[in-house]
């Protein structure tokens, strides 16, 4: 993995914030307790998806995206991490659950999210002849769309969900909030080093989840 | 006594004289038993009988005979033709191992020297032979039929022996010593008839005449070991040895003489296993991260099969030590996976293929390679949870499509799958479980795959009634989605008296055990677990209603063609209430009748009148499993003919239904218990047997009580599978005839049980062993 010269400072400001969030996670703890199964909110879209940060990531080898129904090869696109206040959108479920979405294409959430209000995501995107992405955080809301199974969305349904969201209210990012949340741009030799380093993000942003860290932390076979 | 053939057949072509055994021309008959011979002939004529192994036609002396006249001719003089022309006699039929399964040709040569011949021939009566074992174990009953044959024993168990005279009228009069030896083969039977009791001496019983209960006893208070290792079931015959010597021979009875035991004492099958466990993690890379239990001495047991655990969506695959430490702990390795269940089904049905292909393709790397080799990768049953549960379906139905190839298993190497609470996103084109023994567990608390009518996507149930063949279900009150893992958090249950995760755990563990022992290893005593009312019998350390009043577990097991069977009602044809799917009348003075599919159309539970399938979630739209619903709050029955062709029953083992009451119809709010009703056998000659299902303990069991999902209290309705063996019917003498049964009729209101309810019911068949 490589990275640029300021990522010791990224990684101090995610531990700061980390030691924040224990305080602010255990206020909605009580999902943990919770019998009862929150219904899936009602216009998701309108609620809003904080981008906290976000790296521009690229691989050697691509990985199958799974979320969405052309299942492309991606070798490039976004690790974010994004706030959300509104965690029933979040809570895991087995039935239909809200599809994250960055415009008119799916994200792939790393971790649950529901007891911290973060999620970290994979943001896949095109990489450009001339090595750009061809992901544009400037021009393309992120929000959760209507309850689906991500899997069956092909590009026509995932254009409409991303004019109904638009209808709902679902924003794209300021400029400020750009500016403040980009890092360093990461390159990996596959997605399983990338999602190991993503781990380490999730036990920082959402220290509930430490179990799911431990388990994409587990070493390869062999080694 | 055998004489020369020349000497007594003076052939002539047969005529009208006529021969029956034990009144009948076709009949299986184990073998050193009384059978009456019916002859009719030319009175003061001398008359032979003739039995062969093969039916002939031979030539001897110009004349055609309808035998082979092998070496294996048998010649018995039977005297003289009485002055009214009928000779009846009893005569004892042959008794050596080897005639086992040996139809017999037999007919009656009878002088008369005024035919040309000689003699003249009577018609071919046919007699199967075969071994002299019968059932005897089992449990005494407080009504009728007043005993219960079954296999299985909980150690400790009180254990049973009963024989109905009826059937086996030579027994009357006769003292013989009970012996409850340890199961033997056949074979071992064969070459060491001796008999020594390991129930704590034999015990001698005079048999004598009347209903069963005159000659029914008990023959040990618990005291048989059941610590079979890593099997279930410790095997013992039963020998009722009638001349007292010691041995088996002659009529002596027997439960047990074949592979199969008489029967079988199980220790608690909640308990671990007599090995221990390791537990290994590691990663194949992403989507690939495992986490294997195994038996430590796995070099020393060979090959063993392989169990695949594909969690749910934001489940992880480190959450069923419950199963993976139990299952090693017997001689299985268990693999869990991470499962890729969050962009649907297809992904997780992918992840449960490529983990299964990557696990069989990595043992000589994984845990050092101590798993290389020991693996019966032909033996594979896969067991998914929510999300994973419907996607180890279409894992199945990828790959029996041929839309996914294995590279290191075949679609005939998965035995068996077992969903826990699938979820029912997929079509029956995607999801189907075709012919693979399917299971499916259900927690009627489960707030997550909760079987809402309101939602199709979480109906348990109807990916089981997809399967076509074998197909299994587990329902327990009071569990909720979560406390089928051992993740720890909430149960995500809702409803009265929840179970929690650790009693749930338990019924798993007392469940899955045996169902995995019976479809992967064909277990015999396991079966019993799969089907008995809990009620009446589950694993030692299950708890029962009476153990905790949250406690109400309902068992499906409707067996395919793997077993011979005769399906007498599915509802899938004939689709008019009036007409079964095998061709028969039906009969239903019951009210309010609709049958049709098994789908609940309202959107809510609410009793509707204009929804009568309400409760049922087994079919969607796109499915076609279909059944009967009414309700009765008095006398009346619902009957089923059986046509000509289907009316010999008597080569199997059992009447089969499943019944589930309807949930917050005013009938079933009324009483909210077990329902409980009769059904009669009749024959063609009028006789009838009833047996009410109450016999057996337990009944159809009430919805749980839960409420939400419309208005009123009760949740989905539940079926539970009621089997009841055909030679229950026969017992005090009620002279039923098997072979010749025109209908079945269910009796319902309170003279048959309980007194008013509304009923769903299905899947009739008549089943063999």
């Amino acid at each position: 993995m490589t990275t640029s010269s300021n990522s010791l400072f990224t990684l101090g400001r995610m531990l700061v914030v980390s030691l924040v969030l224990v305080g602010a996670g255990t206020a909605v703890m009580s999902w943990n307790n919770n019998e009862a199964m929150p219904e899936v909110p009602s216009s998701p879209a309108a609620f809003p998806v904080e981008l906290i940060s976000a790296q521009v990531f690229t691989l050697d080898q691509p990985y199958t995206h799974w979320y969405r129904a052309e299942q492309p090869q991606v070798d490039a696109g976004m690790l974010v991490v994004l706030k959300v206040d509104e965690v029933e959108l979040l809570h895991p479920r087995q039935t239909a659950q809200p599809v994250l979405q960055i415009g008119a294409q799916t994200a792939e959430p790393l971790n649950l999210g529901h007891l911290s209000g973060y999620v970290i995501a994979l943001l896949p995107a095109r990489r450009l002849d001339d090595g750009v992405i061809d992901l544009d955080l400037a021009k393309t809301p992120i929000f959760y769309g209507e309850a689906a199974l991500a899997e069956e969305l092909d590009a026509v349904a995932l254009q409409n969900r991303l004019q109904d969201a638009l209808a709902q209210g679902a924003i794209i990012p300021s400029a400020k909030v750009l500016e403040e949340a980009s890092g360093e741009a990461l390159h990996f030799a596959n997605d399983y080093d990338l999602r190991l380093w993503a781990a380490d993000m999730i036990a920082t942003w959402s220290p509930y989840e430490m179990e799911l860290v431990e388990t994409m932390r587990v070493p390869l076979l062999g080694q | 006594m055998l004489l020369p053939l020349s000497t007594l057949i003076l052939l002539s072509s047969t005529a009208g004289h006529g021969l029956e055994i034990d009144g009948k021309t076709s009949l299986t008959k184990r073998m050193a038993s009384p059978v009456q011979i019916h002859l009719t002939g030319t009175p003061g004529q001398p008359a032979t009988l003739l039995m062969d192994v093969d039916s002939g036609p031979s030539i001897f002396r110009g004349i055609s005979v309808p035998l082979g006249l092998t070496p294996a001719l048998r010649v018995v003089p039977l005297g003289l033709i009485p002055g009214g022309g009928v000779l009846d006699i009893e005569v004892t039929l042959p008794n050596k191992p080897s005639l086992h399964n040996q139809k017999m040709y037999v007919i009656a040569a009878i002088t008369d020297p005024s035919l040309p011949g000689g003699f003249e021939l009577t018609n071919t009566v046919e007699v199967t032979l075969v071994d002299r074992n019968m059932p005897l174990a089992g449990n005494p009953l407080a009504t009728y039929p007043s005993f219960e044959y079954v296999s299985a024993f909980n150690e400790g168990a009180q254990i049973g022996v009963a024989v109905e005279t009826s059937e086996y009228p030579e027994i009357i009069g006769r003292t013989g010593d009970i012996y409850i030896v340890n199961a033997k083969t056949r074979a071992e039977w064969i070459a060491n008839p001796n008999l020594v009791d390991v129930g704590g001496g034999a015990q001698t019983q005079t048999f004598s005449a009347g209903p069963i209960t005159a000659n029914r006893f008990l023959v040990n208070a618990g005291t048989l070991s059941g610590d079979a290792g890593a099997g279930l079931g410790v095997g013992y015959d039963i020998v009722i040895d009638l001349n007292q010597d010691g041995v088996l021979n002659g009529d002596d009875f027997i439960d047990g003489y074949s592979d199969e035991s008489g029967l079988y004492v199980v220790h608690d099958l909640t308990l671990p296993g007599p090995y221990s466990v390791v537990e290994t993690i590691y990663s194949g890379g992403t989507w690939l991260g495992q986490d294997t239990y195994y038996p430590s001495n796995i070099g020393s047991l060979g090959e063993v099969p392989l169990i695949v655990i594909s969690h749910g969506n934001g489940h992880n695959y480190q959450w069923y030590d419950h199963i993976g430490e139990h299952m090693a702990s017997y001689g299985y390795v268990v693999m869990s996976h991470t499962n890729n269940t969050g962009p649907g089904i297809f992904t997780a049905s992918t992840t449960t293929l490529t983990n299964t292909d990557y696990f069989l393709a990595n043992l000589a790397t994984i845990d050092g390679g101590i798993l290389d080799g020991h693996i019966d990768s032909s033996n594979i049953t896969w067991l998914g949870h929510s999300r994973g549960g419907e996607g180890v379906v279409q894992a199945y139905d990828r790959v029996f499509d041929g839309l996914y190839v294995p590279t290191d298993f075949v679609i005939d190497d998965i035995k068996l799958v077992s969903s826990i609470a699938p979820t029912g996103f997929k079509p029956p084109t995607t999801a189907d479980p075709h012919s693979v023994v399917y299971h499916v567990w259900t927690g009627q608390a489960d707030n997550d795959v909760s079987g809402c009518a309101s939602n199709t996507i979480t109906w348990t149930f109807q990916i089981h009634d997809r399967a076509q063949q074998k197909r299994l279900s587990t329902s327990f009150h009071g569990v909720g989605h979560g406390d089928f893992h051992d993740g720890g958090g909430s149960s995500v249950a809702s409803g009265p008296c929840l179970v929690g995760r650790p009693t749930t755990h338990t019924l798993m563990r007392g469940y899955f055990l045996p169902l995995v022992k019976h479809v992967i290893e064909g277990n015999i005593p396991a079966k019993d677990y799969l089907w008995r009312q809990w009620e009446s019998f589950r694993p030692i350390g299950s708890p029962s209603n009476a153990d905790n009043p949250c406690i109400y577990v309902d068992l499906q097991l409707r067996d395919g063609d793997e077993i011979d069977r005769f399906v007498l009602d599915d509802f899938q044809t004939n689709t008019l209430p009036t007409m079964s799917s095998s061709g028969g009348g039906v009969n239903a003075l019951v009210s309010n009748v609709a049958e049709g599919k098994l789908r609940d159309t309202s959107g809510s539970f609410t009793h509707s009148l204009s929804d009568p399938f309400n409760g049922f979630t087994y079919a969607t739209d796109a499915d076609i499993g279909r059944g009967l619903v009414f309700d009765y709050n008095s006398d009346t029955t619902l009957g089923f003919e059986l046509l000509p062709a289907d009316q010999n029953v008597s080569r199997f083992a059992y009447f089969s239904f499943r019944a589930a009451q309807g949930t917050r119809h005013p009938l079933t709010i009324s009483l909210l218990d077990d329902q409980i009703f009769s059904v009669t056998l009749t024959d063609t000659a009028g006789v009838s047997s009833t047996i009410s299902i109450g016999a057996y303990g337990g009944g159809i069991e009430e919805p749980y009580q839960r409420s939400s999902c419309g208005t009123g209290i009760g949740w989905g309705a539940e079926f539970e599978t009621i089997r009841m063996r055909l030679s229950d019917f026969q017992n005090n003498g009620s002279d039923l005839n098997l072979c010749s049964i025109e209908g079945v009729t269910f009796n319902f209101g309170p003279s048959s049980g309980t007194s008013e309810g509304r009923l769903g019911i299905d899947d009739l068949q008549f089943v063999a062993e």
